[in-house]
């Protein structure tokens, strides 16, 4: 971990940075953690099986039927409710540019 | 009036429905004691019209016969259970302003059951913390106090302090929580009362803001093993809305105290003999084992080699998946904003103005351990490792029926203590944790004092789905404690 | 077939490998009960999962599911027993979750293979690495406002198939033909309809050059290349563009570049591509998909005959050209309507050429596809009844055809109102040749002085005295007969 690596870190996770504090900061905080889980590596982890969930089961399927309300169809005005910006049913953001 | 808050949920229940107290009385009762004890900061929104508009159904329901499991039991709901039409921030800036169009499932059936909401309880930012200290909202203090005389105010315990605190406080009858690394069991343990989470998919996730999906587990916190066990059952059960609920029936958990432990086989896992245990907690553990003998259960000792992985691949897992869980605030479709000519910016400035400092440094984590190069490295083998810690516990069941450990490693702690260096502060959840990452039930129940007089409880760790027996052996240890101290002394 | 360039080095072969996005035909989201059709008011079609509000889980659709193994199935394919959803991380204002919930390692589909058809007439097996499901982002809209975007969520969530190929395609024509078998085989399977305009079917092309029999080059993936023309013009560009980069000794960059059919070139979006770090990471809202045993077996059982198949039975069965079958099977609904028209008229041959160049030449002209035709498939095979037993001639036929497609009247009834039906009486036709030899007395003696080309002109003449109605195979017999003074 570096400098650079926070930076890298925080732009892929779209949070600025404030000043060149909070550099040293995340780095010192990140550091510190890092060398903690560090010691996972010391564990003979040969052919052991990732597990990403503990529930065992079967995914389940859900039958393909339109529905109203939160899971299905909710209605734009409660969608949009809490947008911080929108205008004609859509969401408002600033122009995004290619 | 006083003695409305002396009584248990269970025992207000029966006096509701013999018609001895209203919920009206209950509910104005416990009203006026949030007002009384404002400043624990318990409540991030209380919802008092809401109660008393729920109050007065409950008492149409008593009177007409229509009454409902819990009807009238006012009870706090962690703010990161979204509730329709009541701002539900998860102890965030960044959802200062939100208002779910959704009832969550788990608060949906609790009121569903008839219990009156009191508000939304305080919380760690995000769920994100194991002191309360993380919320945007204030901290959380404990109504206990040291008897040192120093009178430093004292951490609830988190990520659902504000829960436990109110719970213990008796600013109501009980509370919901969530647990993703001992976010229940912790501040039950630091409030001396009862905390349960259950077996990972046994409450439904639908509506809960997540922090940790694989991790993250709906439970309940009351005085009690059978308010508790009234409280879980009304909860739990199969979601279609949640792809990991389980589609299991509920069993009658209050059912399962029959105070009746003979025969059964409890595991000592032998590696939760930390190096630096205090005393007391250690203390505390033997008299808990030499209870459970004298009444009858067999004590076996049981190997759990892969303990001390279990903190490290948890501070992998959960906020690598919390990475991603909290992407979805970014300013575009709810929360605050923060306004800026270009998008890259606005994002930018919106979270970093909208997360506090535990959430950064958890999601800084996440997105490197997921990064290119790394992911190997770190989140594959903490999954391996998750794997080993649940084999871990699968062949201890071999030897056992439930294990017994401690619930923390200290009691309560004063804030702005443990600060300076997070991976301290992680230290709080090494009982607890390894349990989140095999999805096992487990309880706190307060079991004794320490001695400067603040609750330490013990941990029942049960099999999956196997939350009877946990029930079971917490009602024979709260018997034995006979745990009667009380905050504010 | 290959697409070859000639550069200054010498000539250089185009490398082309498909990335398919086709939306897969459902009510409903791959992870929520919105409805999923196209056209609904903005942001009417989302759920609150969609719009990834807190607490918001994801939960399977099994049509889709089953689309994808159906799809599977169609391009000769491996299905993975067990599949695992994971999520892709990044921003994007059409993305609301911060990741598109994806499969990466474990697909729902492995490796398979379909036929391609080739413009001169020889067909190529190309390679499917994989096909797997994954959510469609929203749409943003970018010209209602100078600093503004607008955001619709109703295409998010959407389920996509994303198939890739291997990098068996030579160059532009067999990148179309590729694309044109692939939407023809989704359609057929009935997962996708293949609207390219409606964007729901949208291709991204990864080119590369290299000299024949070297090792592959370096690629770029091409995105936003929306219609077949548009695929041709952008591989044509590319392919240009490496071969000169190439050959002036400057590298080929590994990198996405993007299709702007306006100036015809593609252009480089790596400063959007930089900061991406996709995280990929199984998603723990859902578990491993494990297919339910027997279930692909089922979905085997329910497959239609798919065009590869079907074209080479029509070859066989019906005796019919490449060419020819190739044509009818396009469509599903065409072949099913030639092989009704064959039924009723017994032969398939000729059925061929009306339905080909008479019916859809019709239909094309008037810019109608064969579901609206006004000539049924019956009542074409009607009229092929009517030429098979001599009732009319072929040239007859063409009228009657023009007159059933223009009031959807059936061929034996306007045969009857116009009185249409063929003379095949040899007294009538011999005494309708009598008629016009004796009056052409100049020109018989022409003919049979060795002016063969006089034949025409009898047929002609007599022709026209009945209508056009004499039998013609007849009429010739006779009138040979009878020039020939036997
Ligand atoms: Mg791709
Ligand atoms: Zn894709």
């Amino acid at each position: 971990m570096d400098e650079k690596t926070i930076k890298k870190i925080a732009h892929l996770a779209r949070m600025s940075l404030r000043d060149e504090s909070e550099v040293q900061q995340r780095l010192r905080e990140s550091t510190g953690i890092l060398s903690f889980i560090e010691q996972l590596q010391e564990v003979d982890t040969t052919g052991i099986v990732p597990l990403a969930n503990p529930n065992d089961d079967i995914q389940r399927l859900r039958k393909d039927e339109v529905m109203t309300g939160e899971i299905g169809n909710a209605g734009s005005a409660h969608v949009l409710a809490n947008a911080p910006e929108q205008n004609s049913g859509y969401f408002v953001v600033p122009k995004i540019v290619e | 009036m006083s003695s409305i808050s002396d009584l248990t949920l269970d025992q207000t229940r029966r006096k509701l429905l013999s018609k001895e107290l209203s919920a009206k009385d209950v509910t104005d009762h416990y009203l006026s004691r949030m007002e009384v004890y404002k400043s624990l900061n318990a409540y991030i929104t209380e919802t008092p019209d809401l109660a008393q508009k729920q109050a007065a159904e409950s008492d149409a329901r008593l009177a007409n016969g229509t009454a409902r499991p819990l009807e009238g039991i006012p009870i706090g709901m962690k703010d990161l259970f979204c509730t329709e039409g009541i701002r539900t921030t998860a102890g965030s800036k960044i959802l200062g302003n939100f208002v779910p169009h959704y009832e969550s499932t788990v608060s949906r059936k609790l009121r569903d059951a008839g219990t009156i909401m009191l508000g939304k309880t305080n919380l760690d930012e995000f769920a994100m913390g194991s002191s309360n200290t993380t919320s945007a909202y204030g901290n959380t203090i404990s109504p206990w106090r040291r008897k040192n005389g120093g009178n430093e105010e004292l951490v609830p315990g988190g990520s659902s302090g504000g829960s436990s605190a109110a719970v213990s406080a008796k600013l109501c009858l009980g509370a919901t929580g969530t647990d993703t690394g001992g976010s229940i069991r912790q501040p039950a343990s630091f409030c001396g009362i009862v905390g349960i989470k259950p077996t990972y998919g046994r409450c439904s996730r639908w509506g809960i803001i997540a922090y940790a999906s694989s991790l993250d587990q709906a439970g309940v916190f009351a005085e009690t093993v059978k308010d508790t066990a009234l409280l879980l059952e009304a909860c739990s059960g199969f979601d279609p809305r949640d792809s990991t609920s389980a589609n299991l029936p509920v069993p009658d958990f209050s059912a399962a105290l029959t105070g009746d432990v003979r025969g059964l086989r409890i595991g000592i896992p032998k590696e939760y003999r930390v190096d630096n245990m205090p005393e007391e907690i250690e203390k505390l553990w033997q008299q808990g084992i030499d209870w459970l003998k004298s009444a009858g259960a067999e004590i076996v000792e049981v190997s759990l080699p892969h303990t001390k992985y279990a903190l490290p691949t948890y501070y992998i897992i959960a906020p690598a998946e919390a990475s991603s869980n909290l992407a979805r605030y970014d300013g575009v479709r709810y929360g605050v904003r923060q306004d800026k000519p270009a998008l890259i910016d606005m994002y930018e400035a919106t979270r970093a103005a909208g997360f506090g400092d535990e959430v950064k440094r958890r999601i800084m984590i996440g997105t490197y351990v997921l990064s290119a190069g790394y992911y190997d490295a770190y989140y594959i083998k903490a999954q391996q490792v998750r794997r080993l810690i649940r084999q871990d516990f699968i062949n201890a069941f071999e030897k056992c029926d439930a294990l017994l450990t401690p619930a923390t490693p200290s009691a309560a702690f004063a804030i702005g203590e443990n600060e300076d260096d997070p991976v301290k502060m992680y230290l709080n959840d090494v009982f607890t944790v390894s349990l989140n990452l095999a999805g096992l039930p487990g309880m706190s129940v307060p079991a004794g004092l320490d001695s400067q007089g603040l609750p330490l409880g013990l941990q029942i760790i049960g099999k999956a789905w196997d939350e009877e027996t946990i029930f079971k052996v917490g009602g024979v240890l709260e018997n034995a404690a006979n745990f009667k101290a009380k905050p504010f002394q | 077939m290959a697409d070859l360039i000639q550069g200054e080095t010498g000539t250089w072969e185009v490398v082309i490998g498909m990335e398919v996005h086709a939306q897969v035909i459902a009510n409903t989201k791959l992870f929520s009960n919105a409805g999923a059709t196209f056209g609904a008011a903005q942001n009417e079609q989302v759920s609150m999962v969609d719009a990834a509000m807190p607490g918001m889980l994801p939960v399977l659709n099994e049509k889709c599911v089953e689309q994808a193994i159906r799809t599977g199935l169609g391009l000769n394919a491996q299905i993975n027993e067990t599949s695992v959803f994971e999520r892709k991380n990044y921003f994007y204002p059409d993305l609301p979750q911060g990741y598109q919930i994806s499969q990466f390692q474990h697909p729902i589909v492995g490796k398979g293979v379909i036929e391609i058809d080739l413009p001169d007439g020889a067909t190529k097996e190309i390679g499917i690495t994989r096909l797997h499901l994954e959510q469609d982002a929203g749409k943003s809209i970018h010209d209602q406002h100078p600093t503004k975007s607008y955001v619709d969520l109703n295409r998010s969530g959407c389920a996509l198939m994303e198939i890739v190929s291997e990098p068996d395609l030579r160059g532009a024509e067999e990148a179309t033909a590729y694309l044109s078998k692939l939407r023809m085989i989704l359609r057929y399977l009935g997962t996708c309809d293949g609207n390219m305009e409606e964007g729901s079917m949208r291709a991204d092309v990864n080119v590369s050059v290299r000299k024949p029999g070297d090792a592959y080059g370096t690629r770029a993936e091409i995105k936003n290349v929306n219609s077949l023309k548009a695929v041709q013009q952008a591989i044509h560009f590319e392919s240009q563009r490496q071969v000169t980069l190439i050959e002036e000794g400057k590298p080929v960059i590994q990198e996405t570049r993007l299709w702007d059919p306006d100036k015809q070139e593609t252009r480089s979006m790596r400063s959007k591509e930089e900061a991406h770090d996709y995280r990929y990471f199984p998603d723990p809202d859902l578990l491993p998909l494990k297919l339910r045993s027997g279930w692909v077996d089922e979905i085997r059982q329910t497959l239609p005959e798919l065009p590869d198949q079907k074209k080479h039975r029509f070859m066989k069965e019906h005796g019919l050209s490449l060419y020819d079958a190739t044509v009818l099977i396009a469509e599903k609904i065409r072949a099913a309507y030639f092989e009704t028209v064959v039924e009723t008229g017994k032969d398939a041959k000729l059925t061929a050429n009306w339905v080909i160049n008479e019916l859809l030449g019709a239909l094309n002209k008037d810019g109608k596809s064969l579901a609206d035709s006004p000539v049924s498939a019956a009542d074409l095979g009607g009229l092929i009844s009517l030429i098979k037993d001599d009732t009319i001639s072929g040239k007859i036929a063409k009228d009657v055809f023009a007159e059933m497609y223009a009031t959807g009247k059936q061929a034996a009834t306007i045969v009857e109102e116009k009185g249409l039906r063929q003379v095949t009486d040899i007294a009538e036709i011999e005494a309708m040749i009598e008629s016009v030899l004796a009056e052409h007395p100049d020109n018989v003696q022409a003919y049979r002085a060795g002016k063969d080309k006089l034949f025409g002109f009898f047929v002609g003449q007599i022709m026209k005295k009945t209508g056009g109605k004499a039998n013609p195979g007849m009429l010739n017999t006779l009138l040979k007969e009878k020039l020939d003074g036997k």
